[in-house]
């Protein structure tokens, strides 16, 4: 099976044209906005248009994809500062500049628009609404261009717009790709004795993961705590949540979760098993359920099996109470009394008991 | 006593249209919803005057702008004003349902009756086809008690108080156009600018227009105005404090109050519900701010609660009730789904099918709950049924002589459970071993199945 991971990065489906991607303190989400670049860059006719507010370009392209650069156009404001700045201000230019890119690129079918730190464009307008109108105008301008056209918006959580951008009334559709430490598994395998989905019910993993995946400061202290590694590790966790995807028959699904895997050593998407700092959990045998009941009926010293003729009789012993409320069985003969008179008893000729019929 | 009688009768303004009288008290005029079972848990329907607010904190729906679209089309369907205060108003009611399969939208034929009809019986065979599979095997004594009602039933006939919608239909355009021209649509815009005012707070401006319009519909006709605000505190309104909000809650009340044939209904987006909004006791503080409101509360993303409660899509948080001209709301008298004169107070919980929305009690499963213990079936779980079903028909045999004693049901349960040789069939040994498992748990969908012992309180 396809993960979702997978086919989020390199085979967007037609109608999501929002890829969000979350990175918090813990853990960062940049090397799957990297490989989404890179991918998008090597598809023939796409036209991806990367803003880099805080992130220099170059740490998202490699040395093969720098030479196309027909296919890719950076707006690199990583040293603008506003009120320092002589460029022009974000709101006033954007939308027409982006009108005169989509111009030029008229003959590629889809676009991608890739904006590497929304933060940072919030603490540079200062407004919330401001910046929520703004992307809204970009996944306009995405949507009306149709195709698996894509705004793709990475975001440091915790941050005032993320439930903006979640919301449906922010786009119907939704790809949420959220970065998590390993230690967030291992700590919830260990205190909360509750392995990884494939291991326990999805129920009960989901619910104790989704409250303790959404108080940061838990992750925070399991990885830069005392007892913690750091956040050198180059594999991580993702959880994708897919609002409005489509089955594999086209049916549509509501809201999907998933939890998944990033290795670089793999190659990028794999499994949360295939983790190396995961192995140790997922190799555990889930608690066997069949247990081999002892059975009773062995090893007695007396004999507690029926033979064939015992079997047969007992079988056709009626049941005191199978036949209530039956007619009873009529019997053949009229009821009758039989009586053999007995020592004690005086039957006399002369005088007999009429009454009794005997 | 009759000495005392009045002289002159007593002359009431009309109604508006698409109103009645509270049963509760007769000084409250009531207007619906649009949903029967949202109006049953305000006691009747939203009195004039009053606010009602539908917060609903899960990001990933939108089941609180689905109750304001429902307000809104009822409000146009029984021919009162509907002002939206929306930067998009005209989408906004584009996207509304609609009576079912109505080509005529002005006049009430018996056509749009028998389709309504049609369709509330089409819901209720698609109901009844996906359960009849997972007929539960209760004893017989109980089957032939009618089902335990979980909902208040929607409305019948052209009912003019309040009309069935269908999710499928999508309002029509000429219901738009006639409701602009006769001036029955009214929308308001957060977005705009009135420069001659200043820099001042959508909040504000919006509260202005309002006045201005109650205002002139107040001298003009004796309309009753719905003031539908689907999404309150969205980027179009700029930004909001929590403030703002507060301050526009309260000119909102005091607009209700002096123009009292108006009310409102209010939506605010999932991160505007939430306490890291407003602070900690921000949903009480709206709760006081408004007169009636409720929270919905969705599984969509969750998904151990979406396997717990499988037949519901969220739960229901009342927060606050109408009692315009009461001490107590009327509802606590009057509403048959919180159930506070008959038992305890009903956990409520809301469903959206695919023709209408509902809310219902909700009531944990049969057996006590998801997670009881199971035991597994056996390998030889074939033979038990088999031996089962001819118990079955013992068991039917007994009732059809008519004789119904206690000693047959328990006699019943023990011969299902113990695989005691029957006079007609014969056992194989290892059958005999298959007596320590039970059989097997019921199906998924889970029903209440049985009512109580007064029906009288349920027969609604």
């Amino acid at each position: 099976m396809p993960s979702l991971l997978s086919s989020a990065i390199a085979h967007p489906a037609r109608n999501q044209h929002l890829l969000l991607l979350q990175s918090s303190v813990a853990q960062t989400c940049l090397p799957v906005l990297r490989d989404v670049v890179q991918r998008s860059m090597e598809r023939a006719r796409e036209k991806t248009i990367l803003f880099c507010l805080l992130y220099p370009p170059l740490s998202f392209l490699d040395k093969a994809s720098r030479a196309q650069t027909d296919r890719l156009l950076v707006v690199d404001r990583t040293t603008y500062v506003p009120g320092y700045s002589d460029g022009l201000d974000f709101n006033d230019d954007v939308a027409s500049f982006l009108r005169s890119a989509i111009m030029d690129s008229i003959q590629s079918s889809s676009l991608n628009i890739v904006i590497d730190s929304v933060d940072t464009l919030l603490s540079d307008i200062n407004s919330v609404s401001a910046t929520t109108r703004i992307l809204s105008e970009l996944l306009s301008i995405v949507r009306t261009r149709g195709g698996t056209s894509r705004l793709i918006i990475h975001v440091l959580a915790p941050c005032p717009l993320l439930p903006i951008l979640t919301q449906t009334r922010f786009s119907p559709s939704l790809t949420h790709l959220i970065a998590h430490p390993t230690a967030l598994l291992t700590h919830i395998a260990s205190a909360y004795l509750t392995l990884p989905p494939p291991l326990s019910p999805p129920e009960k993993f989901w619910g104790v993961f989704i409250p303790i995946s959404e108080r940061h400061y838990e992750s925070e202290k399991l990885v830069y705590g005392s007892a913690g590694e750091g956040s050198g590790l180059q594999d991580f966790v993702v959880e994708i949540l897919v609002r409005g995807g489509a089955d594999a028959t086209g049916r549509r699904r509501g809201v999907e979760r998933e939890l998944e895997g990033w290795s670089p050593a793999l190659g990028g998407p794999c499994e949360v098993r295939e983790l190396d700092s995961l192995k140790s959990l997922c190799s555990e045998k889930p608690a066997t359920e069949m247990q081999i009941v002892p059975d009773p009926t062995q090893n007695l010293p007396f004999n507690l099996n029926l033979t064939q003729e015992q079997a047969k009789s007992r079988a056709q012993v009626p049941l005191p109470y199978a036949h209530e409320g039956k007619p009873p069985v009529q019997a053949s003969m009229p009821a009758a009394i039989l009586y053999d008179p007995d020592s004690a008893d005086d039957l006399d000729d002369d005088d007999p008991d009429e009454d009794l019929d005997i | 006593m009759s000495a005392f009688k009045r002289r002159t009768t007593t002359k009431q303004p009309p109604l508006p249209a698409g109103t009645r009288t509270c049963p509760g008290s007769t000084a409250t005029v009531i207007t619906s919803t649009g949903i029967p079972s949202l109006d049953d848990i305000l006691g009747g329907g939203l009195p004039l005057s009053c606010s009602l607010l539908v917060l609903a904190p899960d990001a990933h729906s939108a089941y609180g702008e689905l109750v304001i679209k429902y307000f809104a089309t009822q409000g146009l369907a029984c021919g009162q004003r509907v002002c939206v205060v929306d930067s998009r108003a005209e989408s906004f009611l584009n996207e509304c349902m609609w009576m079912p399969g109505s080509a005529t939208t002005t006049a009430q034929t018996a056509d749009t009756s028998e389709h309504v009809s049609l369709t509330v019986a089409e819901d209720e065979e698609d109901e009844r086809a996906s359960e009849h599979d997972t007929k539960i095997k209760i004893a017989w004594r109980y089957e032939q008690m009618k089902q335990f009602q979980t909902t208040v039933p929607s409305a019948q006939s052209t009912d003019d108080y309040c009309r069935t919608f269908d999710l499928t239909c999508r309002m029509p355009e000429s219901v738009i156009q006639s409701a602009r021209s006769d001036g029955r649509f009214l929308a308001v815009n957060p977005d705009e600018q009135i420069h001659t005012e200043g820099p001042v707070s959508s909040c504000r401006r919006v509260i202005h227009r309002l006045s201005d319009i109650l205002a002139q519909n107040d001298s003009e006709s004796s309309l009753a105005t719905r003031i539908c605000i689907p999404s309150l505190g969205s980027y179009e309104w700029g930004d909001v404090s929590p403030q703002d909000i507060c301050y526009l809650f309260h000119s909102l009340r005091v607009l209700l109050r002096r123009y009292p044939r108006a009310c409102a209904s209010v939506c605010m987006p999932s991160h505007v519900c939430q306490e890291a909004f407003g602070g900690p006791g921000w949903v009480q503080k709206l709760g006081w701010l408004t007169d009636a409101s409720i929270t919905l509360a969705a599984f969509s993303s969750n998904p151990s609660l979406t396997a717990m409660f499988s037949s519901h899509h969220g739960l229901v948080h009342i927060h606050s009730l109408p009692a315009p001209h009461t001490l107590l709301p009327p509802s606590d008298k009057f509403s048959a789904l919180r159930g506070l004169t008959s038992s305890g107070e009903n956990n409520l919980a809301f469903k959206c099918m695919r023709k209408r929305f509902i809310f219902e009690t909700l009531h944990l499963v049969v057996e006590g709950g998801v997670s009881e213990r199971r035991t597994t079936p056996s390998a030889s779980a074939l033979v038990l049924d088999s031996a089962a079903g001819h118990v079955r028909d013992h068991a039917h045999e007994a009732l059809a002589s008519g004789r119904s004693s206690v000693a047959a049901v328990q006699v019943q349960l023990e011969q299902v459970e113990i695989t005691a040789p029957q006079p007609t069939t014969v056992e194989t040994p290892a059958s005999e071993t298959s007596a320590g498992s039970s059989f097997k748990k019921a199906k998924v969908k889970k029903k209440v199945a049985f009512t109580s012992e007064r029906p009288d309180l349920y027969d609604f």
